[in-house]
């Protein structure tokens, strides 16, 4: 394992769009469902009570939308509890990229550790993606990191639909270089591991 | 404190007070502080040398004056979505806000009957308030109204010791309220201190998101633990000043 194999710099998938502003992280994953050790089966609940009010409705039950692996936000996406569980949750759901008019800070960053991508655009660009996806539902999104552009197609080869979309830079180095996978970065230390645990009083007999 | 909390409910990475006597004051002598005498003025130093210069520049500056302000309270579903108590829900509130609030464009927040208050959080769950909010019942005799579940939950287990050595603990359940273990309790609600249904709740704590206190259809007004105590004393919402007057 190490961190070059975990290197995003790239997204592709279909996207569909969750409207509305603030999305707060108590609604992608209701308090009750925080009692886990592990993040396993977090998936289910993502948005569990809006999705039980909307009957079946909410764009995350959407026959259409299953297998859509980027979501489309509007402003202040993640805002609220800084409770990490919001992005596995969302993950486990399947979203691998989200675009956005704007995140909340706390979870973005949360994103960036747990390897989901989170680009924003500005609201022409937003607009333009949204009238782009109910025009062609089923078009092929790319979301491409190296060059900061959000492609959706393929419509005319010579004039590929590209949108400028950003991240702050320190995020984008973290995905394009594999070091947002701080499991992954740590144990390329190798041997040195071992080495600072030998020095470290109570780590020092689990070593040995 | 609060100030600093809130901050980031208003979309600030960091919400800070800049560090002064109050800051040393409250420092002094406690339990993992520097030894009193010279180890605590080199500490001391040393904090006061993080306070923003004189000179220094910033990019906005608002001036409020606290005693000016008018009680405040949230009416819908972000902290932000908040009037005076006296005041109305702005006309052009948001649609979503409204209907799980069950409130209108444009009503009174006051008078709006509450089931449940709540005094506590990491935001206002400090000695300090609970000493404001015992104070306050003390003062004026207040009692819990009936049919309103009324809690008082410290923010630490430091704040629960010493509120039980003030004896504030006795002033809270006389008056009808329970005092409980410190903890996040209502804040987030992964105790069994939940809403039911759409209860009402008149709530000290930092957040009013859809769902927050427990139940996916409960609703919370944010407000000070002052508030809370008026509004627990009348089953209401109450501008504590008319209390105070
Ligand atoms: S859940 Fe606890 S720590 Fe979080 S905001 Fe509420 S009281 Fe503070």
């Amino acid at each position: 394992m190490n961190s070059k194999e975990s290197i995003i710099d790239h997204v592709a998938g279909k996207a569909f769009h969750l409207p509305g502003n603030d999305m707060d992280t108590d609604r992608i994953i209701p308090a009750r469902f925080l009692k886990c050790v592990t993040f396993k089966g977090l998936g289910v609940n993502v948005f569990k009570d809006d999705r039980a009010k909307l009957e079946g409705k909410h764009p995350f039950d959407l026959p259409e939308n299953q297998g859509r692996s980027i979501l489309v936000v509007d402003e202040n996406f993640g805002s609220g509890s800084s409770r990490e569980h919001a992005v596995p949750a969302l993950m486990q759901y399947g979203i691998k990229a989200i675009i956005g008019l704007s995140f909340a800070a706390i979870f973005r960053g949360n994103a960036v550790g747990n390897g989901l991508v989170c680009v924003e655009v500005t609201p022409k660009q937003h607009e333009h993606i949204l009238i782009m996806l109910a025009d062609h539902p089923l078009c092929d999104v790319e979301i491409d990191l190296a060059n900061m552009l959000i492609e959706l197609g393929p419509f005319i080869q010579e004039h590929p639909d590209m949108t400028p979309c950003s991240m702050p830079d320190s995020h984008r180095k973290m995905l394009t270089t594999g070091e947002w996978d701080s499991l992954a970065t740590a144990l390329e230390a190798g041997p040195l591991i071992e080495e600072t645990a030998a020095r470290i009083p109570y780590m020092a007999a689990v070593v040995a | 404190m609060t100030v600093c909390n809130m901050s980031i409910e208003g979309g600030a990475q960091c919400g800070y007070v800049n560090p002064d006597a109050t800051t040393a004051g409250y420092l002094f002598g406690r339990k993992y502080s520097p030894e009193p005498g010279e180890a605590f003025a080199k500490a001391r130093d040393d904090w006061f040398s993080l306070a923003s210069d004189v000179d220094a520049e910033f990019d906005d500056y608002f001036e409020l004056k606290g005693e000016e302000i008018e009680p405040m309270m949230t009416w819908g579903i972000n902290p932000g979505e908040s009037i005076g108590v006296n005041g109305k829900i702005p006309e052009n509130a948001a649609k979503e806000a409204l209907e799980y609030m069950e409130f209108a464009a444009g009503q009174e927040i006051i008078g709006e009957p509450i089931n449940v208050a709540f005094i506590g959080s990491c935001t206002n769950g400090r000695i300090t308030d609970l000493r404001a909010a015992a104070d306050l019942i003390k003062k004026h005799g207040l009692r819990v109204a009936p049919g309103v579940k009324a809690l008082v939950v410290p923010g630490s287990e430091q704040v629960r010791k010493q509120a039980i050595a003030e004896r504030l603990d006795e002033i809270f359940v006389k008056a009808g309220w329970e005092f409980r273990e410190a903890g996040c309790s209502m804040c987030l609600a992964m105790n069994p201190d939940k809403l039911k249904g759409n209860q009402l709740c008149a709530s000290s704590s930092n957040r009013n998101f859809k769902g927050r206190q427990g139940s996916p259809t409960g609703r919370t007004m944010l407000m000070s633990p002052a508030s809370v105590v008026a509004c627990a004393t009348r089953g209401c919402i109450t501008d504590v000043r008319e209390i105070l007057n």
